[in-house]
């Protein structure tokens, strides 16, 4: 018995619903090429990520139902972005593991992938419940900034500082996802 | 429960900061430590996350991921995926191909025309270049005999012309003409080669326009230089027009080579 609810759009995505299929397909897809076309993808890529995402979309909404919180087209192209970006990534390690990469099976992937939106999607509304110091931080740090600049930029008192204020941080934010429940399922 | 020392080794773990000896320890310590181990995968998921990088990892096996392996499948899982598919391949075909397919046309079209229209473009105003080298010779210009001081200065604007300093012809010509007493008119066509060599077409044609109004028994030069000059920018149909004035009249300078310019063009 079904014990959850989908954001209606996604509802009707399940049930097949045509209309909301070809108003996908219509006002939707062309934006998804046009970032496929500009992240060095090509027309079939697009088509492969856009259908990707609509059945991953499917069978999460399936198994547990998908809420969103955001506009329905916007949901549905950062799942396509998400998927490109991953894929991309993918590929890098394909040219490198050329010879020995074995190809996996569909449903592995689309667990895989459907796994990676969902953590995707915790870390970043964790990363919301930060302190504006912490995420200004956590940004700079990932973004290879150095200590030395960090440490003037923050005011901190020493490099060491600088660290242990990351270190609290990204704590910070493990600890909130593990307080989530919806982390269970995807560790 | 981990403490502060277990979160240092993560760091260092994770950071690549372990020497090979403290990392066979610590992957022993996390073998038999479960919370340490699921610690150490949360974090390299954010760090993972926070970097913008992609952590290819093992499927867990939890009760979800067995969910979504049974629904992908199960009949109904793949009778989704097929209905999406087709959607896909419906908007993809009939409409969508025939367009397509107009579009290649168009592109095809439109190609070709461009092709067709620089191919001839280029035909042309590669064949009107050396149209205008084979009848262009710098003996056509006038040789001018002049006395005293007006000789100097002619003679200065041609030899300077000669040398190919075309720039200094023209402030030659302004020189000249603001100080010569009665003006040669057929100094005008150094002027205006000296502009159709730096690419001055307008003055070029404005100085050749003054030859050709001039009550000078040889004016028709000046329709002649006009209509090479028009051949060396490309100008095929002004080329033409002038040259079937010259072609008129068999007085006319150059009339025999306009009229076979004519035929070539």
């Amino acid at each position: 018995m079904k014990t959850f609810s989908n954001h209606p759009q996604i509802e009707k995505l399940v049930n097949g619903d045509k209309v909301t299929l070809t108003e996908l397909y219509k006002n939707l897809f062309p934006k998804v090429i046009s970032y496929i076309y500009n992240n060095k993808g090509t027309r079939k890529d697009a088509e492969e990520v856009f259908h990707d995402a609509l059945y991953q979309l499917v069978c999460r909404a399936k198994i547990k139902g998908v809420q969103i919180n955001s506009s329905f087209h916007g949901y549905v192209f950062t799942v396509c972005k998400n998927l490109w970006l991953k894929q991309l990534n993918n590929r890098k390690k394909e040219v490198r593991n050329e010879g020995i990469f074995e190809l996996k099976a569909n449903e592995d992937e689309t667990v895989k992938a459907i796994l990676h939106q969902e953590r995707w999607e915790l870390f970043e509304e964790k990363m919301l419940l930060l302190s504006e110091n912490c995420k200004a931080l956590l940004k700079d740090f990932f973004n290879k900034v150095s200590y030395k600049v960090i440490v003037k930029k923050f005011n901190y008192a020493s490099e060491n500082t600088a660290f242990q204020r990351v270190f609290k941080c990204k704590k910070k934010l493990a600890d909130l996802v593990k307080a989530d429940s919806r982390y269970k399922d995807l560790s | 429960m981990l403490n502060d020392r277990d979160y240092q080794k993560i760091e260092a773990y994770l950071g690549g900061a372990m020497s090979s000896e403290e990392i066979v320890a610590f992957e022993k310590e996390m073998d038999h430590n479960e919370d340490l181990r699921k610690e150490v995968q949360l974090y390299d998921r954010l760090n993972h996350h926070l970097g913008k990088q992609n952590l290819d990892e093992t499927i867990p096996d939890n009760t979800y991921t067995q969910q979504l392996k049974t629904f992908i499948q199960s009949e109904e899982g793949i009778a989704i995926e097929k209905g999406l598919r087709a959607a896909k391949e419906k908007y993809d075909s009939p409409k969508t191909k025939t367009s397509r397919i107009n579009y290649k046309a168009v592109a095809a079209i439109a190609a070709i025309l461009i092709i067709g229209f620089f191919g001839i473009y280029l035909s042309q105003s590669t064949s009107s270049e050396r149209l205008y080298l084979q009848y262009y010779s710098i003996e056509d210009l006038p040789s001018v005999v002049k006395r005293g001081e007006t000789k100097t200065k002619i003679s200065a604007i041609v030899s300077t012309f000669r040398a190919k300093d075309y720039q200094s012809v023209i402030d030659l010509f302004m020189d000249y003409e603001k100080t010569a007493v009665a003006i040669d008119t057929s100094m005008f066509l150094y002027k205006g080669m000296a502009h159709l060599e730096l690419n001055e077409m307008n003055d070029a044609i404005a100085a050749f326009e003054v030859m050709c109004n001039s009550r000078l028994l040889d004016r028709s030069k000046g329709l002649w230089f006009k209509a090479l000059a028009y051949l060396k920018q490309k100008d095929i149909e002004n080329a033409r027009k002038t040259l079937e004035i010259i072609a008129e009249n068999p007085q006319n300078f150059r009339h025999k080579e306009a009229k076979e310019l004519l035929g070539k063009l």
